[in-house]
């Protein structure tokens, strides 16, 4: 036995020997043989990612025509910059055929190549579905997996360490903005231009001015002529049109429809001149010309809706004279957009409960605003102003500020839910139920123009839900409206009660 | 030389573990310094204070699994986009193994060690380490909190293992083998046994028997908050185990009367009229618990009484004041400065929590099917008890201390202040009303439900009184004349002068601003009996008495049909029709519970 422990001993102590020996060897090549390769972890083999895109284009021989205007424009040391960029690069042959005004124009020129570059790392397969990107010009453009700005892609995802190169089979010259198009136009759709430049106008903005110093108050004295905006009345009231961020499909109406369509309303917006007149037709007709999105001819529906929520019906009777893409949407020139009256001149709808001021304002403890819901279950608030305290004539007001030129027929809602209290029973009679108390309240309009129009003290039925035509009122101004719903000239409670659920003033239209 | 160091090494080897299983022997007996060991654990009334405490701190981990598991698996709660797949498997009864939130490990781990303080209870008591009154009070206590826990066990988890004794492994109870699983029905006869025989029922006693400094009672202030919330209330779960057990509802409405009369002889007189009797409305100054709009302007919802302090709000909102002390009976309470951490706005809360889970359609169109005295065609309790934050609806019910009173954005975001709501009067008064209306007593029943004792007993009922006056002198109206513990007494007069211990009684409806049910439910048992549980959604939505409830119900009546269609309607409702109809057909054959299995 101790023969036989002796025996595997030494076996294993030549096994160990061996195993030994091989590794050491095996360490050696280890430490010699990985050096190099350790130290190479970090080497780029692949030389397209050794440049920047400055000399990826510069050293591409079919982009030497577009490389040239690069270094002219100084974009060249943009794309030698650390940050990341994707540059759509037209060849050669692309370059050849863009106009000679955009390439003398320096400023032209400069729009032109940052057309083609944008602020981002993007490859093609990124573009799945269509990619709105903004470029260095501040449009944006769409890349598709194939084209970009309907240009096609020649050769795509070229890395360079500082972005990726994509070449393009043909230029993409910078559009105009809806805005710019505008501006731009000298045939068509004049008289709705003249009317939308009439409207420009430049004020100073105090967070851009310089400051000289500070007056008596604190405020600060600003530079003439520092800080100054241009900006639009127009586009205050619709939609900033120059905005590349956004997009909308925008309608130019010919002069002669842009008459037409002024013919119709002017005679809603009479006011003590002739020019404001004028102004206020002139922007009813075109706030509703400006439609949020893009509505590409073939797909182009029968009705739109409008940035101020109006209906726009296209294509009705009309055509399309003329049509642009632009940077941020699409313009149409048309023959007409035949709005419907009502949809201009709208009916006012006046919530009681919205009151704008009272009689006193000492009486909140009599003013209730009620939460009900009507037979049908549909849930609406009103205005009930009543009890010990009121007094007599009180009334809620109201304000409109845009009231049309036109016959209003005045309906109003209003609930009576007032009831008695009714007669307890007595040995010898039986009790007397709670009845109905009617009360009358009186809706009144004044106008700064003419004299107040009183409809006069009307009875408010128990428990109606329906609107009750109170009277008609004839406004021969276009504008600011007071109107008043006041309660009985009582002082006796449940008499005086005012109840206004809601006024409606529908026009009266051919 | 190889020998030799081999020889060496075994030499080594063999004294170290000479030396080590030698000396081994004294090292293990000596007592450790700086922890009291098992055997030394109960020696005094304090460490058996220590033990409850204790007790209590862990029960306090299971506030977010009670919620989840009694709301969520109703018709009142459901899931929103945040919420993962255990939430959506609470919420649709298809619960998979590994669900951690039914898991029901974590309440064995408080049996466990309520087994654990019962046993040594006993032990001290037989070797006069405590007095009779310390043990009956503190035995009754930890003994009551188990069976609350087996009750919530049977109602999730159908059978489950009754363990009374001190257990070592939890996770031995899986096996059928050693520990037998005993029905829910057979588990709510023990539990009412055993319930009933504790010695003592009442709430702690503050005053003690011993002069010991400190105190040993347990009714103190802790942190700045009243200890006393933190305990259960025994006879308030004696009731609802009789409740459960469907056999003696006279009994369970004995038990609850004796709650409800706990502060009527108290010498501050307005504590003795208010305190567990759903008081009425403070018309002049609104310092009440009930939905109120300003003096003279009920019309105007401008006029709302919207406060942490004042209406039916603050009963979620105030501070553990006079008015805090009429309405609850337990609630547990998390604040930022101890442990454990409040979980329900992390559950609830879309600001600084996770907002796991919003109030269903059906909860909504159950407040929104109401009307409030003055027309108002909603019940004012839903919307105090959700609200629209940031675009989602919020069940804010449990985060008024912590979002600001009037912004409703966090008041810190860290102070995640908060309670577990657990009993108040109003689930006091619903159950009591449960219980009379099954032994008879519609009427009575009928009156707690919607405006009172005094109105519904006034002897013209339904009539209105403006019409059909009451005799000035009222000995013979407004009480119930009936035996205990259904005798009532809600008298208002003045010639001759009454002010008897109910009148202020306004009943749940009467004290949210709601008009009364049709007064046929009074002779309806069933009807009636549907509309209190569906009180109960409107007043005690999301705190942990929905699913209980449907459940009760559906037991009592042997009708799966209850509690399966309100919850396929939830989940229909809420956009989830595939799942509603396996979980109707599921809950319609009388599986109600969720896998005994982790």
């Amino acid at each position: 036995m101790p023969g036989l422990i002796n025996f595997t001993t030494k076996t294993m102590n030549k096994n160990i020997r061996h195993s030994c020996t091989t590794l050491f060897v095996l360490l050696v090549i280890f430490i010699t043989g990985c050096k190099d390769q350790w130290d190479q972890r970090d080497l780029i083999s692949d030389t397209a990612l050794q440049n920047n895109l400055s000399v990826q284009i510069a050293q591409n021989s079919d982009l030497s025509i577009f490389y040239q205007y690069v270094i002219k424009t100084g974009y060249d040391k943009i794309l030698a910059a650390s940050k990341t960029y994707t540059v759509f690069a037209p060849n050669n042959t692309a370059m050849q055929g863009v106009a000679s005004t955009i390439l003398t124009d320096s400023a032209k020129l400069k729009q032109f190549i940052g057309n083609h570059i944008v602020n981002l790392a993007i490859t093609t397969n990124m573009a799945a579905s269509p990619l709105r990107l903004k470029t260095l010009n501040g449009k944006n453009g769409v890349l598709t997996s194939g084209t970009f700005e309907g240009s096609n892609i020649l050769k795509a995802n070229l890395y360079a360490n500082n972005g990726i190169l994509h070449i393009i089979d043909a230029a993409v010259i910078p559009k105009m903005s809806i805005w710019e198009f505008i501006n731009s136009q000298t045939a068509l759709g004049q008289k709705q231009i003249a009317y939308i430049k009439s409207q420009n106008y430049v004020y100073q903005d105090t967070t851009l001015a310089t400051v000289t110093g500070v007056d008596g108050n604190g405020r600060p004295i600003l530079k003439p002529g520092t800080g100054l905006v241009n900006k639009n009345y127009y586009l205050d009231q619709t939609a900033d049109l120059r905005d590349e961020d956004q997009q909308f499909t925008y309608i130019i109406l010919t002069d002669a429809a842009f008459d037409a369509e002024n013919n119709k309303v002017t005679k809603y917006f009479t006011t003590s001149t002739a020019d404001s007149t004028k102004t206020l037709a002139a922007l009813n007709v075109t706030k509703d010309l400006v439609i949020p999105g893009v509505y590409q001819q073939p797909q182009l529906p029968d009705t739109l809706l409008s940035v101020k929520r109006v209906k726009v019906p296209l294509l009705r009777g009309t055509t399309i004279v003329q049509s642009y893409n632009a940077s941020n949407g699409i313009v149409y020139v048309m023959t007409g957009v035949n709005f419907r009256l009502t949809d201009k001149i709208p009916t006012i709808v006046i919530q009681g409960e919205d009151a704008a001021f009272f009689a006193r304002t000492d009486r909140a403890a009599n003013i209730a605003i009620r939460l009900r819901n009507d037979p049908s279950g549909v849930p609406y608030k009103d205005l009930f102003i009543s009890g010990t305290g009121l007094p007599a004539s009180f009334y809620s007001g109201y304000r409109v500020r845009d009231a049309n030129s036109v016959t209003y027929k005045v309906y109003q809602r209003a609930i009576n839910e007032q009831l008695s209290a009714g007669t307890a029973a007595t040995a010898t009679a039986p009790p007397v139920l709670p009845t109905p108390i009617l009360f009358n309240q009186q809706i009144s309009v004044f106008s700064p123009f003419t004299a107040v129009t009183n409809f006069g003290y009307q009875s408010v039925a128990y428990m109606n839900y329906n609107e009750v035509l109170v009277g008609t009122y004839v406004n021969t101004r276009y504008g600011y409206l007071k109107i008043t719903a006041s309660g009985a000239n009582s002082t006796s409670v449940n008499a005086n009660s005012i109840s206004l659920d809601y006024l409606k003033f529908v026009p009266v239209l051919p | 030389m190889k020998k030799y160091t081999n020889n060496h090494l075994v030499l080594a080897i063999l004294i170290i573990l000479g030396t080590a299983l030698t000396s081994c022997k004294k090292a293990f007996d000596l007592q450790p310094k700086s922890e009291v060991d098992i055997t030394n654990n109960y020696q005094n009334v304090y460490d058996v204070n220590a033990a409850v405490i204790g007790i209590y701190g862990q029960f306090m981990k299971l506030a977010e699994q009670y919620v989840v598991l009694n709301e969520l698996r109703g018709d009142l709660m459901e899931t929103t986009p945040n919420s993962d797949k255990y939430l959506l498997e609470i919420s649709q009864h298809k619960v998979t193994a590994g669900n951690p939130w039914a898991d029901p490990r974590p309440f064995y781990k408080v049996i466990v060690n309520c087994n654990d303080v019962l046993y040594n209870l006993k032990l001290m008591l037989a070797a006069n380490k405590i007095n009779q009154s310390d043990f009956d009070q503190r035995y009754s206590d930890v003994g009551a909190l188990r069976s609350f826990l087996y009750l919530q066990l049977g109602i999730h988890f159908g059978s489950v293992p009754y363990v009374t004794e001190p257990l070592a492994n939890i996770n031995d109870l899986k096996n059928t083998s050693k520990f037998e699983r005993v029905p829910f029905k057979s588990l709510i006869d023990s539990l009412v046994t055993f319930t009933a025989a504790l010695p003592y029922l009442e709430p702690y006693s503050a005053t003690t028997s011993t002069t010991s400094n400190p105190s040993t009672s347990l009714v103190t202030t802790a942190d700045g908050y009243l200890t006393k919330y933190n305990f259960i209330s025994k006879r308030c779960l004696l009731g609802d185990l009789y409740l459960w057990q469907g056999t003696n509802f006279k009994e369970a409405a004995r038990q609850y009367r004796i709650v409800m009369e706990y502060q009527t002889n108290n010498s501050n007189i307005t504590t003795g009229y208010q305190t567990y009797k759903i008081a009425m409305a403070d018309i002049a100054n609104n310092n009440d618990l009930t939905v109120g709009y300003l003096r003279n302007r009920t019309f105007d919802i401008n006029s709302l009484i919207n406060s942490n302090t004042q209406g039916w709000r603050s009963i979620f909102a105030r501070p553990q004041d006079a008015l805090y002390d009429t309405e609850w009976l337990w609630a547990m309470t998390f604040d930022s400065n101890f442990s454990p951490v409040d979980p329900f706005i992390d559950l609830f809360s879309n600001q600084g929590g996770r907002y796991l889970v919003q109030p269903s359609q059906n909860a909504i169109s159950n407040w929104n099917s109401q009307t409030q005295l003055n027309g108002f065609p909603f019940d004012q309790r839903g919307p105090f008890t959700y609200k629209v934050i940031n675009g989602n609806p919020v069940i804010v019910k449990y985060l008024y201390y912590y979002l600001d009173a009037n912004s409703f954005a966090p008041i810190k975001i860290l102070q995640q202040n908060g309670k577990w709501f657990l009993y108040r009067a109003e689930t006091l008064n619903l159950h009591y009303a449960e219980a009379a209306n099954r032994d008879g007593r519609g009427k009575l029943a009928f009156a707690m439900l919607n405006s009172g004792i005094k109105n519904i007993f006034n002897g013209v009922y339904p009539n209105p009184v403006t019409l059909y006056p009451l005799p000035t002198d009222v000995t013979n109206i407004e009480q119930t004349f009936d035996s205990p513990p259904y005798d009532f007494d809600a008298r208002q007069g003045d010639a001759p002068r009454y002010r008897s211990s109910w009148y202020q009684n306004t009943g749940i409806r009467g004290r949210a601003y709601l008009t009364d049910l049709n007064y046929s439910l009074a002779t309806n048992t069933q009807g009636l009996e549907d509309a209190l549980i569906q009180e109960s959604a409107l007043t005690l939505a999301y705190e942990g008495q929905r699913w209980p409830d449907l459940l009760r119900i559906a037991l009592r009546r042997n009708d799966p049909s209850f509690l399966a269609n309100k919850v396929a309607d939830r989940l229909n409702r809420d956009g989830f029709g595939a799942a509603a109809g396996a979980a109707q057909a599921k809950l319609s054959s009388g599986d109600y519970y969720l896998p005994f299995n982790w």
